[in-house]
């Protein structure tokens, strides 16, 4: 079976058009020009950063399990390495190398600074 | 006709209550689990290897921590008897017997991004594909005892029992069969060190790779399977004919499997995408 994507259509080129360039890369070097699969996995990934960021917060509140937040930083190192953000990709990168013993005010920190330029990049709601 | 079903505690819209995603296993459960017979697990726990509390109608419930560190102490992983004790309904490949064998794929994932993902490639690409989703290592190896799929695809960072592990102990798993099995993985080579003794001859996909990757090693882990399939049903096309229009449509395998493992998303198939 030999899988072909859409071919490019005026609507779905406007609309990769209107994605950062980072991830028009993506679409193309990754997705092979999938921009159909390409869309409806962002938008997921934009609905899942909210459960994301509940999860973020209540594991540095807690401030005990760091193997969670190792795998929550390992998670969102991937997608965002899918999606062709890699600059903020190795923030998360960052936040999972020191989860495992930087001191927790520290991995506050690398958060806060990660959850901004997911804010940013993806438009997110921060008070939804 | 795509399917899938999870049994994970990720999706809290699924309403059904698997002892599998939780703290606790029936001795049926563990049994199925490790390819041993009921009364072998029974014995495990009176003699202590597990540790277990009895309902007040007698029956043990095993503890998923005690379960998780006999499997990474014993190093054997799933030793598994099962062809002797739980095979009955097994053919003698070790496969499970359907009237029109269902193409199954066992994702032990716990990212949901990457399960999203998965879904949709599967359900865009694959739509003979039944597709089953398990967040942990031994929710995987409960569905794996349930489902025999012909195909895993493990992430290696998994929440308590690594994939690395997993893997070691299902390849020592009686039900393991003929079963494929494809690494999904965010490890760069350097990072995949330490588990590299489970990934001898294993295809590995990096994950920001996946969507070019994955599908051609599933066509080449499947391929047979779904052609197999295609036949299958051609040849039971001109029957029904023969039958009128009224005639009803052969039992599915893949309904029998969704009353055993709770359906939470049922999705049309989106428009054919062809160029």
């Amino acid at each position: 079976m030999k899988y072909e994507p859409l071919p490019p259509t005026a609507s779905g080129e406007a609309l990769v058009a209107q994605l950062p360039h980072c991830e028009q890369v993506a679409v193309q070097s990754l997705f092979d020009n999938d921009f159909a699969l390409f869309l409806t996995f962002r938008s997921a990934c934009i609905e899942q950063f909210e459960h994301d960021f509940q999860l973020a917060a209540s594991l540095l509140e807690a401030q005990q399990d760091r193997a969670a937040l190792v795998r929550l930083a390992h998670s969102l190192k991937g997608v965002l390495n899918t999606l062709g953000h890699t600059e903020i990709g190795a923030l998360a990168h960052g936040l999972q190398v020191h989860a495992e013993r930087a001191d927790w005010a520290e991995l506050q920190g690398l958060w806060t600074a990660l959850r901004l330029r997911l804010v940013a990049a993806f438009g997110l709601d921060l008070s939804a | 006709m795509w399917h899938l079903l999870q049994n994970t505690p990720m999706n809290q819209t699924n309403n059904h209550i698997d002892m599998s995603s939780g703290a606790y296993f029936t001795t049926l459960e563990v049994a199925k689990m490790l390819g041993m017979a009921v009364r072998s697990v029974q014995l495990m726990v009176d003699r202590g290897d597990l540790q277990a509390w009895k309902t007040p109608g007698g029956h043990r419930r095993i503890t998923r921590d005690s379960l998780e560190r006999w499997i990474k102490g014993s190093r054997a992983g799933v030793t598994g008897v099962a062809a002797m004790h739980g095979g009955a309904g097994l053919r003698p490949s070790g496969r499970r017997r359907h009237s029109v064998h269902v193409p199954r794929i066992l994702l032990i994932e716990d990212s949901a991004h990457f399960q999203n993902l998965v879904s949709s490639l599967i359900r865009q690409r694959f739509e003979d594909i039944e597709l089953h989703v398990s967040a942990d290592a031994i929710a995987g190896l409960v569905s794996f005892g349930h489902l025999q799929p012909d195909l895993i695809i493990v992430d290696i960072l998994l929440p308590g029992m690594d994939g690395a592990t997993l893997i070691s102990g299902l390849r020592s798993h009686a039900l393991f069969g003929n079963c494929k099995l494809i690494v999904l993985t965010a490890l760069d080579a350097q990072q995949r060190e330490p588990y590299a003794h489970a990934l001898h001859d294993v295809a590995v996909v990096h994950k920001p790779r996946l969507v070019q990757e994955l599908p051609p090693l599933i066509e080449a882990a499947m391929g047979h399977l779904l052609a197999d399939r295609s036949a299958e049903e051609s040849s039971s096309a001109p029957a029904l004919a023969a039958g009128g229009a009224a005639a009803p449509a052969p039992a599915k395998a893949s309904s029998k499997a969704a009353s055993k493992t709770k359906a939470v998303a049922t999705e049309p198939r989106p428009q054919p995408a062809k160029g």
